[in-house]
């Protein structure tokens, strides 16, 4: 009888990640398929397979629009994953990387590597940047985290996180005011968050990181259900929950600071894939959820770049305006259905 | 019958957190088949004593050990296979499924990122019978009612599959139906289960019905213990309560107040 249950449970799982899947295959593709330029369908193919006959086009396809699909997989990934495990880790539904100002440490600690350089002589490369981004974030989630002991309740801990965002804000101001113009561009294009500018040499870089990460939170998958439970049933149940805070720290400053370091701060992915996956998929189980939320987060992630490239147009919309715009109208019917962000 | 064997024993126990200390000297044990009701006021540090035996804070003296081991020797996942427990804390954010939560009860028992086995499917099916909680499995706990909530947690505890189980005011926020069924429920756990029961709770009547022993608690006195019928019959039971203002029938509940005007 528990058997049959749990392999219904199974089997239905197993359907919504083949969907899932599918989905995620269909809108690279389009994304692929969709921009400025117009390729032909079969010179895409040929110049995915490295025998395009016309080298603009190859270039488009594979310097271009192939690693901007793989940078959106990766974030999407990397984020809403973020995102579910904070909200299991603080048991609330508003948690995200960027509501707690996880972002914006990791805005933070690139905004000093940007406009500080010139005090500090540090040579501005990708791999300084993801580490001035991790480490903003790690600083900031420490605070969060050690606040979250001290005020319990979901809106002092968001107020929290809004302080944060302001006081980060405030910081860069004062750099910007100190900064040199040049600086200062660089910051600003920056802040527009953007898949674009990530290079297969970058892409060496934000993989591997997404792939550590996730494996990282799959291992977590079965302690995170019984975290859900609250602090004692985690004790009571042999599970070290200080290693889990720990783990679950890491894994966050690494992959927000990474994501936000390349792409810039991405609003609303963390929040809100997570809600839509238990919507769809009506389960809170972590084993099952974890892969359904990467999958979820990267077709997010993809449908956000189709949208940002307005037909017709040269030009491509900041991705953090397409997330926001997206993101912001869903946090608040999720929130005007209270029902469903308590059981999540 | 077989001799009952004490599955947990605390000699000279000092429990409290921080500096402060709730009691000291305690020498309790819990046996396998019985139910022990842990009975005082709010705020006596009933919770404190359950939390103590658990392993989540640590005694300030004394010691505690498990068949014959000191609660030291055993690893998280170790205790967690001898010892369940049941809390209040409320479940606020689960969107688990009833058997996804008994699930997560077989966490000490499974290897790391393993599937569950036949021992696994076993145990939950024997504690969602006991439970009769079948009919919910795949349910959501939030949208259980509170007495269903609880029969889910007890049956978590019961996949566990430890020998001691703590429970925390089990019967609280209960109808009086639900309160019987849970008591009841417990009762034929302990016997038929031979497991060792302690559970903390305000019902002085059930618990004088069903528990084969009481520890009574009270501010600044040693724990009390001993069988529901000595207590009462001492009058012990009585002063723990401090029932000055009225006198209270704990077999029948009956409350009759005092006239202090006279």
């Amino acid at each position: 009888m528990v058997r049959e249950n749990w392999h219904n449970k199974k089997r239905h799982w197993r359907l919504a990640m083949s969907w899932s899947f599918i989905a995620l295959i269909g809108l690279s593709v389009v994304d692929i398929i969709l921009g400025p330029a117009d390729v032909p369908i079969d010179e895409i193919i040929a110049s995915l397979v490295g025998n395009s006959s016309n080298p603009t086009w190859q270039s488009i396809v594979i310097d271009f629009r192939l690693p901007k699909v793989l940078t959106a997989i990766s974030v999407g990934i990397a984020l809403s994953i973020c995102g579910l495990q904070m909200q299991t880790l603080f048991r609330n539904a508003l948690a995200g990387p960027f509501v707690l100002g996880i972002s914006s440490g990791a805005s933070l600690g690139v905004a000093i590597l940007i406009m500080g350089v010139g005090f500090i002589q540090i040579p501005l490369n990708s791999f300084t940047t993801v580490t001035a981004a991790c480490l903003g974030a790690l600083l900031v989630f420490m605070v969060v985290l050690f606040l979250s002991y001290k005020v319990k309740d979901t809106t002092s801990l968001l107020i929290v996180g809004l302080m944060f965002g302001a006081a980060v804000g405030a910081i860069v101001s004062i750099l910007q005011y100190f900064g040199n113009p040049d600086e200062i561009q660089s910051y600003l294009v920056w802040t527009f968050g953007s898949l674009t500018g990530v290079n297969w040499s970058e892409l060496s870089i934000l993989i591997p990181i997404v792939v550590i990460g996730f494996v990282m939170v799959l291992v977590l998958a079965s302690p995170l259900n019984i975290v859900l439970l609250g602090d004692q049933y985690a004790s009571s149940s042999g599970i070290n929950l200080n290693l889990i805070r720990y783990m679950v720290i890491t894994i966050t400053s690494l992959l927000a600071g990474t994501v936000t370091a390349f792409c810039g701060p991405i609003a609303f992915i963390g929040i809100a894939v997570p809600h839509i996956s238990r919507l769809i998929f009506n389960t809170s189980d972590h084993r099952q959820l974890v892969p359904l939320v990467a999958l979820t987060g990267s077709s997010v992630m993809i449908v956000c770049d189709i949208l940002s490239q307005l037909p017709g147009m040269v030009q491509v919309l900041p991705i953090n305006a397409v997330t926001s715009i997206f993101g912001a109208p869903l946090i608040i019917w999720l929130i005007v259905r209270r029902k469903n962000l308590q059981a999540f | 019958m077989s001799e009952a064997k004490t599955i947990l024993k605390a000699q000279n126990l000092t429990i409290g957190y921080g500096k402060k200390t709730i009691q000291s000297g305690l020498e309790i044990s819990l046996i396998e088949g019985e139910v022990v009701c842990l009975l005082g006021q709010n705020g006596v540090g009933k919770t404190t004593l359950l939390q103590t035996l658990a392993g989540m804070i640590l005694p300030i003296g004394g010691s505690i050990l498990i068949r014959e081991l000191e609660f030291g020797d055993y690893s998280r996942l170790e205790l967690a296979k001898t010892l369940g427990i049941v809390t209040t804390e409320k479940i606020t954010a689960a969107g688990l499924t009833v058997l996804e939560v008994l699930m997560s009860g077989r966490y000490p028992h499974q290897q790391w990122m393993s599937s569950p086995n036949d021992t696994d499917f076993e145990a939950i099916h024997k504690a969602v019978s006991l439970t009769k909680i079948k009919y919910i499995l795949d349910s959501k706990l939030t949208e259980l009612s509170d007495g269903q909530r609880q029969k889910v947690m007890i049956a978590r505890a019961l996949v566990q599959d430890g020998d001691i189980i703590l429970l925390d005011e089990p019967t609280a926020h209960l109808d009086l139906n639900n309160r019987v069924e849970i008591i009841r429920l417990l009762r034929d756990i302990a016997t038929d289960q031979k497991k060792a029961l302690l559970i903390s709770t305000h019902e002085v009547n059930l618990a004088l019905q069903f528990a084969d022993k009481l520890w009574l608690m009270d501010f600044g006195e040693p724990l009390v213990q001993g069988t529901p019928d000595d207590l009462l019959n001492s009058g012990k039971l009585n002063r723990i309560f401090h029932t000055k203002d009225f006198e209270y029938d704990f077999r029948t509940g009956k409350i009759s107040l005092n006239d202090k005007t006279k």
